[in-house]
Order: structure tokens, then C-alpha cells, then sequence
């Protein structure tokens, strides 16, 4: 029960005490509680105390503010117990030695008030934040109250009341439960002690799973777990990332677990937060990678105080990413909170590995965790990913074994560096074509069984395959089928009597809304299964079949294609010289400058897996799992600023050299992420694909302006980035990197490079604006 | 052919008019080759064959033996995706860009490229 409204120094010594629900722990704030009821309702508290109280508030000083308090004689719903008449502070009042409580008689009341219903309202009532319950009205207050409780909190309030029993008020403090920092502790010197907040309960959840870091954008709905995260937790494990948006938050998450194998935290601001941060879930739903998101909300309407609080609040905020997350959850209590982020942990991470939510309500993070209270973070049991059926597998490998010219078709098939060696081998031991959309690090970029020149997968060899393999690919069709564009009939690419064989994780999980499920193609057995768990049977199996005969034919194939590959290559070479001393600069000459200064290190390429044109993959010897992070998944522009910055992250601990070939139109999406890779100290080399357009969607409207016999040459209006042109040094330079540019003559880039490496190396973020031919 | 490309240089440097050379059609234009450089610019075609005619997207045109009766042609209707120009440039102009396209020096030789040859 909060002061009547009308009682304004009520109210704000009631506010006093309320403040020690912010840096007590449970029996103070018990405590605190009770001296609010006594002075909202007996205190008795007249006319004369305002002007002192008034003056005290003033100056802030309200452990000075002199109560008055009165002896009663009856224990009643509204009435405490203490046996003193005379002014106290309030800090002595409750944590000094010198203020007798009757303990015995506080301890009786509470019991007795266990059996009241009113008991409840009171318990739930203390958890409210000052200002904010004496806006209600009683019955206001009586009711949600009643709604509220549950027998949790029942035996909660009766280990509150025990421990009450068996304690002085002196050694209140010392029964607290153990603080997150000794050196904020209380103690004799009058430091207040620390509450213990839902908030560092849900922290040691997080904690217990592991995250090395929490992406953010700062937002009220979730303020007390960012503050149990910076004080409670120390700001380690998980460390805030400082974001300066949302989708920069979950596309920092995202390129972080294309490195580290393991999901990010992020926590997001209710509505608005995560409406801005939907583009960057869908990206990592379409990508198949898991982000934990931790969304606070304003979920009792009560509580909403401002307009902020109000229009940034919704009944289910997750309704707007729940068609492209995997599972959500909306915690009632600190215990159910436990059991989701373990759950969403679990089920995130479980192929096909999609991001999760859970919206966490505001004050159930800012309501302290009662004393005693048996809170029980559970146990994170992973989840084995399928592997497919054994005998679907064996005969999978004899089609394969025997077939003339099997054909690999791969888009996330490695979700580990384990996927990438067993694919390596499934490859070699049947000289298969591998026809690898890079959407992982799933192949060798240069290996002689790989078709892919970086600008796309040559589907040539599906023509001549008469066994096809398609591992964890959800746009088979796309490969299987050729045109179709606008209209156009569509015709297979299949030679008649082919097999088609599908092993994918993702026919355990398929939404409605969204599209990225690709069109329907016609398979001749689907597995599903996670591709990577099913390799080691698959390999084992064709292992066992391949007979000297086999092996003969197996071997054939094998150099067939790699003189098909080495002819590619010649190519290759060969186009990498047309305008190579052109301004502005070709891509392929800023692939193989760079190349000729990374190759000895120990690099990442933390961009889009088909930058600058694709270039780097024809030359680039793309060998371990972490030397690129694949594609957007969602082809969305703005994913490869912030994921570049999250997988440099990732890659720091590593020493390993990131370096980001940057569209120029992709920054300016959330350029803010320079900002945040420069202020946590994220070394990384960041190149320019200056083209000065959305250079894709200049040729798309020219292509619609031809269809309509219309001027294709006014098609820059609305897709060109220039006048001005944008100078990306200069806008780095402000946010704290190293940066050099525009550089327009291909001989400065080389000694550019160099400078910059220096930098990067000496942990530092760099950026080269390299002005580039459109691609 | 060193000397046609060294007078469609000559005429890029010097800013004009020179007679197209190589590619002989039956009636051969002559072509301003820096208006067609300008021009190539302007009407879009450097988002898909690059600056100088090197392709990307679309067909490398420097170093192609394309004849300009056959250029013409296929910008007023092409092929493929390329968008369908019709008769939006005058042939004066396509006349510029072809002599344009035909300046393009030939590219260096794979071999006399250092960063090219450190590719195994």
C-alpha cells in the first residue's frame, strides 16, 4: 500500500525507503516496505513535517530525513510493529545497530499476514518501482496483486519472514546473499549494500551459457539487465558491445558465429528495437544462424508511465520476427526465465540452427530475487543433430559409387570445420563435381573438384551428372532448373535418369510466411537430417563400396576435371588483366594486391563470401573453415558492414588478420558500426568496393527501361551514390580508424595496403577507399 | 595494329574526331572517340561492361572484333538480358562509343604481371 496521493511527504519519504529496494537485498527491502505501509497509512505523519522533509528532499539528503514513527498497539492489514517512538534516519532506521527492532513482533505479523489475501498484494507490491504504484489505485493495486501471485512467491515471503525471525537488524546485512562485487558490499563505512535484481539472476543464466559477448543498442525496457551486466557481471562474459543500432546488434551477432561457432547475446529495446532489428533476424533465419535476443518489454499496463513507455510497448512484441525465429518465449517469472534462455539456447543451436527471442518484462528484471529464494538455473543439454537413416545412407553411397559423374550440390553442408574436412573427403574418394554456392566455407576455393569460379557455380556439370547430392540446400531448384525469369518457361538441366538425392536439416523446420524455403524440387530420396552428422556414415559406406574397378573409373574422372579446372584457371588469369591498369581501379587487381600481401598470414575475409566481384575466390586459396564467412543469407544490403565487424571480433582472440571488402552501398546502411569496431578495439582491414551505385539495381531498372522502350540512360537517377561523392576515409576518420583515400591510380594501392596492414597489426581498425570499376 | 590503336589514343588524347579503323563495316563512321567515352558513360553502359569496355556483367567489348554494323544492331535490339536500346542513341553517337570502345589499348600480357604470376 503506497502514501494516499495527497500525502506528499508520505510520498517522498516513502520514496526514501523505497530506495533501498534499489541497493538492499530482500530482507531490507522487506523491511523498507513495511516502514512505507506504517508511513502511508499510521505513520501519522502531520502537516508540520513537510516543510522539514520538503527542505531535506531539496538537498537530496534523504537518509537525514527525520521519520516519525508511531507505536501501534494492534497488528492490522495496514499497521506495523516497531517499539521505538523517536526520530530515526532512515539508513539507521534500517541497517544501523542501534535502532531495536521487535523482530519477534514483526515476525508474527508477517505471519499472520501469510494467511491473508492481502498478503499477496503486499509482497508484489514491493517489487514496484517509487512513483510508479501510488499512481494506482488501491483496488487497482489489490487486484493485480491477487492475479500476480503464485505459491512460489507465497514460500518465498515465508523464507523472508524465517530468516527475519532468527536476525538482528545488524545482521541483516550480513545474511544477504553473496554480492557480485565484495568491494560495493555493505558494511560499517555506510555503503549501501547491493540488491540482488531479477536481473543478475537472469545474468548468471546468460552467464551459464556461455556468451562471450551482448550486442546492444541502450534502451530503457531492458535497463536493468544492461546494469546487471556492467556492474553485476563486470562486463565479462558476456561484454557489452556498444551498437548504434539494432540491426548493426544482431548482424554483429551474425558474423560472429560464422567465426566463433557459437551464438551472441543481443539484447534489443521492445518494440522499436526490434522492429529495427528485424531485417538483420531475417538475414540470420535465412542464414541459419543462431543469435539470442533478449527483448524487454513493459508487459503490465500499470506500470507505463510515459509516452516512451507506452507506444515502445506491445502485447507480443515478437509477433513481428516470429515468422523468422525459431521459437520465442515470454517468462512469467525469474524461474521460467531460466528454463527459456536454456531452452532457446538449446533449440537455437539444434540443426537447422535459427535465431530465438525472449521477451523479458522490464520489472520482472528490476524485481529482486527474494532471499532464500530457490532459484535453479538448468543444465544446457545439447541436442545431437540427426544423422540421416543408415539405410538410406548405404544406398545413397552405392548410387554415388557408382555412378558415371556424380555432382555435389552444397550451401551450408559445413556447419563446422568438421563439415568442410568431411566434405573434402566425401569429394576425393568419388572425384565428385562439387557445385558449392559459398554460402559456407564448405569447399576448398581452388581445389580441382570445385566448380565454382566466384562469380557463381558453373551448372554446366549438372547437365552431365547422372547422381546428384544435395546437402543442406534449400534452392535445389534453382540449380536443377534453368530460366524461368519473368515469366519465361523454366526447363530442367537434368539428363534424363538422373537421381537426385537431398540430405538436409531443414525438412525438420520449414515456416509459412517467408519464401527462403526455395521451390519445390523433385528428389529421388530426401534424408531429413543434418548433412554434416550424416557425412562420416555416408564416407564410411562409399569407403567400403569403391572396388578397383570403381577406383579406376573414380580416378579418370578426377583428372578430367582437374584439367577442366586448371583450363578455368588459365582463363581466369587472363580476364584479371582486362583494364588492369584502368582508373577506376578493376576489382581482380584489388583482389590480387591484396592477395599478394595476406597470403603468408594468417587471414579471414570477414565480408560477403562473392565481394569485389568474386575475384578473391578464383585466387585466393580459401582452405580453413574460417577463411570466409559465406553470404547474407537473405541477400539484404547492410549485412556486411556490422557481420564483417563481428566476425573480426571473433577472429581478435585468434590474432588472426579480418579483412572486410566493403560495398560501398552496404555501409551506409549502418555505418555506426565503424564506430563500434573502432571503439572496442577490433583490428580489421577494410577495402572500398567504391562503385559510387547500387550499381545491381542501375542494371535491373535499365533492363525495365528497355522492356518499356523507355531512356535507360536516366537510370543512375535514384540508384547512383554521388554528387556528392561520398568520402569513406574521411567518414572513418571520424569514428576513430585509420583511413586513406580515394584512391583512383591502381600503383597507390599496393604501398596503401602496406601502411594499412601495419595498422591492422598493430590492433587497430583500417579503410582503404578504393574507387573500383561497377564490378 | 599497333598503329590503329595508337591513332584512337592519339584521337582519345586530342579529343577528335577519328576515322574507326578496325572492324570494317561496308559505310565506316567515323567517331568522336572522347564524346563516346562520355557518352558510353551517360547511357548506362559502364554498369555492366565497366569504364573502358572491359565487361562485367555484360560482354567485354574492347578487343572485340564486333564490326559497327553488327554493334548497331544488337544495341537497338539485343540478345539476352542486355536492355533493348532501339533508336534512343542516333548512330552518331553509337558511331563515338564504337570508336571509343575500339581505343581501349589492349590489355598487358598475363605473364608481365607480377601478381599474376605468384598465382600457383
Amino acid at each position: 500500500m503506497a502514501p494516499a496521493r495527497r500525502d506528499h511527504t508520505a510520498h517522498r519519504i516513502s520514496s526514501a525507503a523505497e530506495t533501498t529496494l534499489h541497493v538492499g537485498d530482500v530482507l531490507e527491502a522487506f523491511l523498507g516496505q513495511q516502514v512505507r505501509g506504517k508511513l502511508g497509512t499510521a505513520a501519522g505523519l502531520t502537516s508540520d513535517d513537510d516543510a522539514l522533509a520538503f527542505w531535506k528532499m531539496s538537498r537530496h539528503d534523504f537518509d537525514e530525513v527525520r521519520i516519525r514513527l508511531h507505536l501501534t498497539s494492534r497488528i492490522g492489514p495496514y499497521h506495523r510493529n516497531v517499539d521505538r517512538f523517536r526520530d530515526v534516519s532512515i539508513d539507521v532506521f534500517l541497517f544501523g545497530s542501534d535502532v531495536d527492532i521487535n523482530r519477534v513482533a514483526v515476525a508474527v505479523e508477517n505471519l499472520f499476514s501469510l494467511f491473508r489475501t492481502n498478503i499477496f498484494y503486499r509482497h508484489s507490491r514491493y517489487y514496484n518501482v517509487p512513483g510508479v504504484n501510488s499512481m494506482k489505485n488501491e483496488e487497482e493495486e489489490k487486484n493485480s496483486g491477487q492475479s500476480s501471485v503464485d505459491r512460489r512467491k507465497f514460500l518465498q515471503m515465508a523464507a523472508s519472514t524465517a530468516a527475519m525471525v532468527g536476525s538482528s537488524s545488524t545482521a541483516l546485512s550480513a545474511q544477504q546473499s553473496t554480492p557480485a562485487r565484495p568491494d560495493v558490499a555493505g558494511n560499517d563505512t555506510g555503503a549501501l549494500p547491493p540488491v540482488r535484481a531479477g536481473s543478475d539472476f537472469m545474468l548468471d543464466v546468460i552467464k551459464s551459457l556461455g556468451f562471450e559477448y551482448v550486442a546492444a543498442n541502450p534502451g530503457s525496457s531492458y535497463r536493468s539487465l544492461h546494469e546487471s551486466t556492467i556492474n553485476y557481471g563486470m562486463n565479462r562474459n558476456p561484454e557489452l558491445l556498444t551498437c548504434l543500432h539494432e540491426e548493426a546488434a544482431v548482424a554483429i551477432a551474425h558474423g560472429y558465429f560464422k567465426i566463433e561457432g557459437k551464438p551472441m547475446a543481443v539484447y534489443a529495446y521492445s518494440t522499436v528495437g526490434l522492429q529495427h532489428a528485424a531485417m538483420a533476424v531475417y538475414s540470420a533465419y535465412c542464414d541459419r544462424v543462431p543469435v539470442v535476443l533478449f527483448v524487454g518489454n513493459d508487459t503490465d499496463a500499470m506500470k507505463r508511465v510515459s509516452r516512451t513507455d507506452i507506444v515502445h510497448t506491445a502485447q507480443d512484441p515478437v509477433a513481428i520476427v516470429r515468422d523468422f525465429t525459431k521459437w520465442d518465449d515470454a517468462p512469467a517469472s525469474h524461474g521460467h526465465f531460466a528454463e527459456s534462455a536454456v531452452r532457446a539456447y538449446k533449440i537455437a543451436m539444434t540443426p537447422p540452427t535459427l535465431p530465438v527471442v525472449l521477451s523479458v518484462d522490464k520489472y520482472l528484471q528490476e524485481l529482486p530475487v527474494p532471499e532464500g529464494a530457490n532459484l535453479h538455473i538448468p543444465k544446457l543439454s545439447p541436442t545431437l543433430p540427426p544423422q540421416g537413416d543408415s539405410a538410406a545412407v548405404k544406398e545413397i553411397a552405392k548410387m554415388l559409387v557408382n555412378a558415371e559423374f556424380p555432382v555435389l550440390a552444397v550451401e551450408r553442408a559445413a556447419r563446422t570445420p568438421a563439415g568442410l574436412k568431411y566434405l573434402v573427403e566425401l569429394a576425393e574418394l568419388l572425384e565428385a563435381a562439387v557445385v558449392d554456392s559459398i554460402q559456407r566455407m564448405n569447399f576448398p576455393s581452388r581445389h580441382p573438384l570445385n566448380q565454382n569460379d566466384g562469380r557463381g557455380p558453373d551448372l554446366s556439370v549438372i547437365s552431365e551428372a547422372d547422381v546428384i547430392l544435395a546437402l543442406e540446400h534449400p534452392l535445389l531448384q534453382s540449380v536443377v532448373y534453368a530460366g524461368g525469369e519473368e515469366g519465361s518457361p523454366s526447363r530442367s538441366r537434368l539428363k534424363p535418369g538422373a537421381k537426385v538425392f537431398s540430405i538436409s536439416s531443414l525438412d525438420l523446420f520449414t515456416r509459412s510466411n517467408y519464401q527462403d524455403f526455395g521451390r519445390y524440387q523433385e528428389v529421388d530420396m530426401a534424408l531429413a537430417a543434418d548433412a554434416e552428422a550424416t557425412l562420416p556414415l555416408l564416407i564410411e559406406e562409399v569407403k567400403r563400396l569403391i572396388t578397383g574397378d570403381r577406383r579406376r573409373v573414380i580416378e579418370a574422372r578426377g583428372a578430367k576435371l582437374a584439367a577442366a579446372h586448371q583450363r578455368r584457371m588459365e582463363r581466369t588469369r587472363v580476364r584479371a588483366t582486362y583494364g588492369w591498369d584502368d582508373s577506376p581501379i578493376s576489382t581482380a587487381r584489388i583482389a590480387l594486391e591484396l592477395w599478394a600481401q595476406i597470403k603468408n598470414k594468417d587471414w579471414s575475409l570477414v565480408s560477403r563470401s562473392d565481394a569485389m566481384a568474386g575475384w578473391p575466390h578464383r585466387f585466393w586459396k580459401f582452405e580453413k573453415y574460417y577463411h570466409h564467412i559465406g553470404q547474407s543469407g537473405s541477400v539484404a544490403i547492410g549485412y556486411s558492414a556490422p557481420a564483417s565487424v563481428g566476425a573480426a571480433l571473433a577472429n581478435r582472440k585468434y590474432g588472426r588478420l579480418s579483412i572486410n571488402l566493403q560495398h560501398d552501398g552496404d555501409l551506409m546502411y549502418l555505418p555506426g558500426v565503424l564506430w563500434t569496431a573502432a571503439h572496442h578495439r577490433i583490428p580489421m582491414l577494410t577495402i572500398m568496393h567504391n562503385n559510387r551505385a547500387y550499381n545491381t539495381e542501375v542494371m535491373q531498372v535499365q533492363q525495365i527501361a528497355g522492356q518499356h522502350h523507355r531512356d535507360i540512360g536516366r537510370c543512375r537517377i535514384g540508384t547512383a551514390i554521388e554528387d556528392p561523392n561520398i568520402d569513406y576515409s574521411k567518414l572513418a576518420q571520424s569514428m576513430g580508424w585509420y583511413a586513406e583515400g580515394p584512391i583512383t591510380d591502381p600503383k597507390e594501392l599496393g604501398p596503401a595496403i602496406r601502411r594499412a596492414l601495419a595498422v591492422v597489426e598493430k590492433g587497430q581498425p583500417a579503410l582503404l577507399d578504393a574507387v573500383t570499376q561497377p564490378i | 595494329m599497333k598503329r590503329i590503336f595508337a591513332l584512337a589514343l592519339l584521337g582519345t588524347l586530342l579529343g577528335v574526331s577519328v576515322p574507326v579503323l578496325q572492324g570494317q563495316a561496308p559505310q565506316r563512321p567515323t567517331g568522336n572517340v572522347e564524346n563516346g567515352k562520355k557518352q558510353f558513360a551517360a547511357r548506362g553502359c559502364v554498369s555492366c561492361h565497366s569504364y573502358s569496355g572491359q565487361g562485367g556483367a555484360g560482354a567485354r567489348l574492347a578487343q572485340n572484333p564486333i564490326t559497327f554494323q553488327t554493334f548497331v544492331s544488337y544495341v537497338r535490339k539485343p540478345k539476352g538480358t542486355m536492355p533493348p536500346f532501339g533508336n534512343q542513341i542516333p548512330e552518331a553517337e553509337l558511331a563515338d562509343i564504337y570508336a571509343y570502345i575500339k581505343s581501349v589499348p589492349p590489355s598487358p600480357d598475363p605473364k608481365t604481371i607480377p601478381l599474376l604470376n605468384q598465382i600457383d
